[in-house]
């Protein structure tokens, strides 16, 4: 582990990065003490104001300030992101491991279920899973979650099948070890790696399948603020007052670049093939 | 929840055939409108999806805009909003107000050729007046008791009472007359009016032909009318400004923008339509009437005005203020003044001192129903009720709706041309739409009188009255008549009004 941190803290974009994401997150936790203003608050007499001292990034059409409006977006967005991976990741990996040692039928039928998810475009099956389930934040965590299944099945199962039949799993299943005990904990620990990079990846993924649903509509509801809802509702604005989208659309951007480009690194280090580059 | 899951499936379905077939006609029609050749082509942006063409099944307004062109109905009305001769080219109404004699143009033909005669009426009346129709006009007629061909040309209808709004009802395009024998009206449209239906590309436009035998020689001006779906307003602007569509409804704000800019032209006329908030009076708490006075308390309708219609709209009661001799001045409700105070002593006496949660229903495609909807959330928080905002996808909305079973819900209705349908057709006991349980024998009972009232002085009185009681009972908050806005390329010869865009349309021109 000491070799990762070694090579975590050597790799920059990695350490940059994350140090962007610590501050989300803390921008997150601490919204109502950082928001000046209460996101769903009207100042009647402020509507589509630009920057000013008391609206530090102006307002919107209804007179709310769109600095809070962002701060709290923050919160929407990362929530939903890691609530929705977890969903996926919990049920990936579970799925992964019993296809992955088990085989035979039980690995043919869950992966068939995996490929019919898979064939889906992601915001087309997201999509459907909101029209059935109702609009709203729980069930746009469970859609997005429901959506990336798959990926991390495969993920898991690809990685459990190539280390099952390695020397130290035969010498647990040889002083008999139970199947949950040498699932668990023999196997699992050891495919953590590819799922940290695939859960980072997949973080920024789902906050834009998040902005996605909002911004037809169908994810976080108002007056709720989330970015992609913020997005929606500031394109009719556009050109009367255009902070209305930008903000927005700059604090997405650089959420979403600083998740990939933190999964990129993750990989890299983790992977022997990039090694000593 | 299986009805939803079917949705869901068509949803996604429909998301898939749409992505297939996105796209294509694009290139070909920018080359028909090349220059050289005289454009004889109305373009019309649409911003919702027709769902549907049958007159007597589908009052969806998507839908009324195209086929109000296709058929006809016996009168119609003017800017003023008089009623003037359409099919029927005159009527007589008996002095006891019980029967009502159309005399009908001669020689008008259906798209197929066949001759409109007194039995298609016949028919067509018939078919409405029948309930497994389902039609949304049959509590317009509900005073016909028998109707009567004559001759060929002649109609006679006998009614239970005298009905004053029953010539004005004949005006609407749910009352469209069909050729006899009609069954499904999905499949084809045949009508007598100025344009036959061509072709309809699902999520792209529906193309309407002229149609040469239309019994008013000198119209319509235009050789095809195509509605080209766009249910995006920014990508209606951008089609307007580049003139890819030559007429094109547009928001108060985009007005704002368009003013001024070349090629376009904006235009305006204060609407029949007003948006309300629909209250379902079944519903705990809502069945209390304290409740709902104390919803109207909280609800500051001008801020609605100004926030989402950006000034450009008027408070209006149940009949909006465009129908201005039937309209009762907003300033009489007492309800209407913002008293927030007030509101919550009310909401204490009813037994919610604390408020309570509930849900407001709004559909996603319309921007100024989902802003309403968070200027009424915001202001019903300060009385303690935290009402969460669900969007709905346009059929599902549609769906709540009719079920019923909404707790509140953010809506725009057209008025009506006349007081009756404001009144009875919206909120009597059996009124076709009034979907919100409200059910007051007193109100049926004025508004029924008022309909066989024929003194005019004496029918305002009762529905002054009615309106007071309704806006008091308030199983809907009224809260703004918008104007409407049409943004028009400079070469078309186009005049919104309040008597529909049909009506303005036909008259168009290209110059």
């Amino acid at each position: 582990m000491s070799t990762f941190r070694k090579r975590f803290l050597a790799n920059k974009t990695a350490v940059f990065c994350s140090i962007l994401l610590a501050l989300l997150c803390l921008t997150a936790v601490l919204a109502p003490v950082l928001a000046p203003h209460d996101p769903t608050q009207m100042f009647q007499d402020h509507r589509m104001e630009g920057s000013s001292g008391e609206f530090l990034l102006g307002t919107d059409q209804f007179g709310r300030d769109l600095l809070s409006r962002i701060i709290y977006g923050a919160r929407v967005s990362l929530v939903v992101g890691l609530s929705a991976v977890l969903v996926s990741v919990v049920f990936g990996t579970l799925f992964g491991l019993i296809a992955g040692y088990f085989g035979r039928w039980i690995d043919g039928f869950i992966m068939r279920c995996m490929d019919v998810l898979f064939a889906f475009p992601e915001i087309l099956l997201a999509l459907a899973i909101v029209a059935v389930l109702g609009p709203g934040t729980f069930n746009t965590i469970m859609a997005i979650g429901i959506v990336n299944i798959p990926i991390f099945t495969r993920t898991v199962r690809g990685a459990v099948l190539s280390i099952k039949n390695l020397e130290y799993v035969e010498s647990a299943r040889a002083i008999g070890a139970s199947t949950p005990r040498i699932l668990f904990q023999e196997i699992l620990p050891n495919v953590t790696a590819p799922l940290l990079v695939q859960s980072s990846l997949a973080i920024s993924g789902a906050i834009l399948t998040e902005s996605a649903l909002s911004f037809l509509g169908l994810g976080i509801q108002p007056p709720d603020p989330s970015w992609g809802g913020m997005i929606s509702e500031a394109r009719r604005y556009m050109e009367l007052a255009p902070g209305m989208i930008i903000w927005p659309c700059v604090a997405m951007t650089v959420t979403i670049l600083a998740c990939n480009m933190f999964g990129d690194a993750v990989r890299d280090i983790l992977d022997p093939r990039h090694r000593g580059k | 929840m299986k009805k939803r899951v079917l949705a869901g499936f068509f949803l996604s379905l429909s998301l898939v055939l749409s992505a297939c077939s996105g796209g294509g006609t694009a290139p070909a029609e920018q080359g028909k409108s090349a220059e050289g050749q005289a454009k004889t082509e109305l373009i019309v942006a649409a911003e919702q999806e027709p769902v549907g063409y049958d007159p007597h099944k589908v009052p969806a307004a998507s839908s009324v805009r195209v086929y109000a062109l296709i058929y006809d109905s016996l009168t119609k009305l003017d800017e003023n909003m008089n009623i003037i001769p359409n099919l029927a080219e005159k009527w007589e109404i008996a002095p006891d107000g019980k029967t009502v004699t159309m005399f009908l143009q001669k020689g008008v033909k259906f798209h197929n050729g066949k001759d409109m005669t007194a039995e298609d009426v016949k028919f067509s009346f018939e078919r409405i007046m029948n309930p497994d129709t389902g039609s949304i006009a049959k509590s317009y007629f509900s005073s016909v008791e028998a109707i009567e061909v004559k001759d060929p040309t002649t109609v006679v209808f006998k009614l239970k009472n005298a009905d004053a709004s029953f010539v004005a009802n004949t005006a609407s395009a749910y009352a469209s007359i069909v050729p006899t024998g009609s069954t499904d009206l999905t499949k084809e449209a045949i009508g007598t009016g100025p344009f036959k239906m061509e072709k309809s590309e699902s999520g792209q436009y529906v193309l309407l032909k002229k149609n040469a035998d239309y019994f008013n020689k000198e119209l319509p001006k235009v050789e095809s009318i195509k509605f080209q779906i766009m249910k995006d307003e920014a990508e209606r602007l951008a089609a307007i400004r580049s003139g890819k569509v030559d007429i094109s409804m547009v928001s108060a704000d985009s007005a704002k923008l368009l003013e001024g800019k070349p090629g376009v032209q904006i235009k305006n006329y204060q609407s029949l339509e007003y948006s309300y908030l629909g209250i379902n009076v079944n519903k705990k708490p809502f069945d209390n009437p304290k409740v709902r006075e104390a919803i109207s308390y909280a609800v500051d309708r001008n801020q609605i005005i100004q926030t989402v219609w950006k000034g450009e709209a008027t408070l209006t009661g149940p009949i909006a203020p465009a129908l201005t001799n039937s309209a009762l001045d907003p300033a009489t409700y007492p309800t209407y003044k913002t008293d927030v105070e007030k509101a919550k002593q009310m909401l204490a006496e009813a037994g919610y001192p604390n408020g309570f949660e509930t849900q407001i229903e709004t559909a996603a495609t319309y921007p100024d129903m989902v802003e309403t909807a968070q200027v009424i959330q915001q202001q019903l928080k300060a009385i303690g009720i935290n009402a969460k905002i669900n969007q709905l996808e346009w059929g599902n909305y549609i769906e709540t709706w009719k079920s019923k079973d909404m707790n509140l819900m953010v809506g725009r209705n057209t008025s009506g041309v006349d007081a009756d349908r404001s009144m009875r057709f919206f909120f009597s006991t059996t009124g076709s739409a009034n979907v919100w349980n409200y059910s007051n024998p007193a109100y049926d009972e004025l508004v029924q009188k008022a309909l066989t009232t024929v003194d005019q002085g004496e029918r305002k009185k009762l529905y002054d009255e009615a309106q007071t009681m309704l806006v008091a009972d308030a199983p809907n908050l009224f809260l703004a008549s918008p104007k409407n806005y049409y943004a028009v390329r400079d070469n078309i010869d186009f005049t919104p009004s309040a008597a529909g865009e049909v009506y303005s349309l036909i008259k168009t021109s290209i110059k």
